[in-house]
């Protein structure tokens, strides 16, 4: 069959159409007849013209490779979603915690440091240092004015940005400078996104300084986002190496919404993995990407938040309690199953009336084959066994066929070897009908079956060949 | 493509579970697959669909069973019985999925004598079975195998369909080899 491919759909089209040679067309025939899988094709194109079928094909192919790339676009998604989620928690995570820590140390940093002295601090190894220092030396020419200047350094692979933004503020209390560095250590995947994120932030800042600005409350101060380098390198080091690992340990309280009581035992779970609240209602518990967590116990309704929600509510989570009260509960017994719904098979077994393994048993010889059912431990047999049996028809066979000719009888052996019942189940014919009942019944005789140590009657199959 | 092609494109789906794999495994069998389709359900529209679902139904079945010996039969039961399933739409759809394909899976295709090589074997056994065939089929089964004329040819010289010339080849071969089986045990 040569380079002829009868599975190519062109050749099956021209099939169709009747332009193959006869040659093509008869090993496609061919090839119809040998597999029941193209026969079964070829008899549903034939319920279309070939211009349909070839236009149902083409719209086949690009719904399946629509599939394909959708598919792929879909797995790609959770990832992208994942890297955003853990970008916008770095964000916001580093945010709160250099406030937090700012709350603290920027009164005594803006009374007792310059920002000279704060970059001098600095270790020497570190990068943007003498970068700083080199913009700081700018801002004292020009104490009065903002500034906003940014450093892009990309030595040692990690892309660093500082901004720096300086203020004139409280003449009477500092120098009156405040300065802002915000650094940002970014992998290069993460890249697009971070840089979204450092936008974001530097947006924050400018937005709450502007309205320092304008307020002048003194207050205020404990919330600008001025802050010292060394600081700042805090929740920057802390933000990398999420973006790492990944994780992040959470530690929070679970409590009730009305009673403000502690609630103990409650299941935190992330991803089917979790913790328990202790007896003060608190947690320990690993974060390990963005999606839900979910926090449970008896009594009180599920809920169900995010990571970013959590760390708005300061990791205290406040459950409700269900107001449902339990219904009864009914039990009632299944007396009966109906087959046809049962969701696995069903079948009855009667105990001591397993049928025997091997019910079927059968002896042959060239020209004769005995055929057993009843699976007794010993079958009735001709004396001599069945292959004297063979020999004995062959050599008193009186018929001399043109070709071979074949009976199957079926007979009982009864339990004092007698024989009875002859009956034909198939034959070639009269003659040979007759001539093997006539040889049977002059044949040997038969020992009868046993079972259970007694002699018992069996049906015998036998199929007698007479041979040209 | 040749088996070996398809158990590793097999395998390359098992571990990799990308559905490009699968795709180039399935495209070549995708008119077959319509073809089959079309044939039980009747509707071009079903039978997209349903070349669609199949081909889903593959990426989740490759996943559970062994890698098929022969993936194009394979393919054919599975086929066969989707559209069945389909055309019953009754019972646990999974349950007897699995069932029938693991049932056929096991049995294979095995080859006809006749089917087995280009040359015609002229065994005595065959001869003789020929002899018992009906008219018909035995008239079929000589102009497809012995003289090789196609489908078309042989319905017009026999002055009946194609249709009918197919079933009397398939049945003709059916009832040969069990013709040829019986003699076997004879001898």
């Amino acid at each position: 069959m040569n380079n002829f491919d009868p599975y190519s759909i062109n050749n099956i089209l021209n099939y169709l159409r009747d332009k193959l040679s006869k040659r093509e067309r008869y090993d496609l025939d061919r090839e119809i007849s040998k597999d029941p899988f193209l026969e079964d094709a070829m008899d549903g194109f034939a319920q279309l013209a070939p211009e349909e079928m070839e236009h149902d094909l083409l719209k086949l192919d690009s719904r399946i490779n629509n599939l394909i790339t959708k598919k792929k676009k879909r797995t790609l998604i959770p990832f992208l979603r994942i890297a955003a989620g853990i970008v916008i928690i770095v964000g916001i995570g580093s945010l709160v915690i250099f406030k937090s820590i700012h709350n603290i140390t920027h009164k005594e940093m803006a009374k007792n440091n310059s920002p000279k002295e704060i970059i001098d601090s600095l270790p020497d190894n570190y990068i943007p240092q003498n970068k700083a220092r080199a913009i700081l030396d700018k801002f004292e020419e020009q104490q009065e004015k903002d500034q906003l200047a940014h450093v892009l350094s990309e030595k040692t692979k990690i892309k660093e940005e500082s901004i720096i933004k300086s203020e004139e503020k409280n003449q009477a209390k500092t120098a009156g400078k405040m300065s802002e560095i915000t650094l940002f250590a970014d992998e290069d995947s993460e890249l697009v996104a971070g840089l979204e994120i450092q936008e974001d932030i530097a947006l924050l800042d400018k937005q709450i300084v502007t309205f320092e600005k304008e307020t002048e409350d003194d207050n205020a101060k404990l919330k600008e986002p001025a802050t010292d380098p060394s600081v700042m390198l805090q929740p920057i080091t802390k933000a990398s190496k999420l973006t790492k690992n990944l994780t992040v340990t959470i530690q929070g309280s679970v409590i009730d919404i009305d009673t403000k009581e502690p609630i103990i035992g409650a299941t935190i779970t992330q991803n089917e993995e979790g913790a328990i609240s202790d007896i003060d209602g608190n947690f320990n518990f690993e974060i390990k990407d963005d999606s839900v967590i979910q926090i449970a116990f008896i009594g009180y309704k599920t809920q169900k938040i995010t990571t970013t929600e959590l760390l708005e509510k300061k990791n205290t989570i406040e459950l409700q309690a269900d107001q449902i009260a339990l219904q009864e509960v009914v039990i009632r017994g299944v007396a009966s199953h109906q087959k046809m719904e049962a969701t696995s098979a069903i079948s009855r077994i009667e105990p001591n009336k397993q049928p025997p393994e091997n019910l079927s048993y059968t002896i042959r010889t060239k020209n004769a084959r005995i055929n057993y059912n009843s699976g007794f431990e010993k079958h009735a047999e001709p004396e001599g066994g069945i292959d004297e049996f063979g020999k004995y028809i062959e050599l008193n066979s009186k018929l001399s066929p043109e070709k071979n000719m074949k009976v199957i009888l079926e007979f009982y052996v009864t339990s004092n070897g007698t024989i009875g019942n002859i009956r034909i189940v198939k034959s070639d014919g009269k003659e040979c009908e007759n001539e093997a009942i006539r040889l049977i019944k002059e044949g040997p005789a038969w020992t009868p079956a046993e079972n259970n140590g007694s002699l018992i009657r069996e049906l015998v199959n036998l199929k007698i060949v007479f041979k040209n | 493509m040749n088996q070996n092609t398809q158990h590793t494109l097999i395998r390359q789906y098992k571990t990799s579970k990308k559905l490009e794999v699968l795709g180039e495994l399935y495209q070549p069998y995708m008119p077959l697959v319509y073809g089959v389709c079309l044939k039980y359900l009747k509707n071009r529209d079903a039978a997209q669909d349903a070349v669609m679902d199949i081909f889903e139904k593959l990426a989740m079945e490759l996943l559970k069973h062994d890698t098929p010996d022969n993936f194009k039969t394979w393919l054919y039961v599975v086929v066969k019985n989707f559209c069945l399933m389909k055309l019953r739409k009754d019972g646990s759809e999974n349950r007897a999925f699995q069932k029938m394909s693991v049932e056929f899976m096991d049995n294979g295709f095995s080859l006809h004598p006749l089917d087995e090589s280009d040359e015609v074997d002229f065994s005595p056994a065959l001869v003789e079975c020929m002899k018992k065939l009906k008219e018909r089929q035995r008239k079929a089964i000589e102009l497809f195998y012995y003289k090789k004329l196609c489908y078309k040819e042989i319905a017009d010289q026999l002055k009946t369909e194609e249709k009918k010339v197919k079933s009397d080849i398939q049945n003709g071969k059916r009832n040969l080899k069990i013709c040829i089986e019986n003699q076997i045990i004879d001898e």
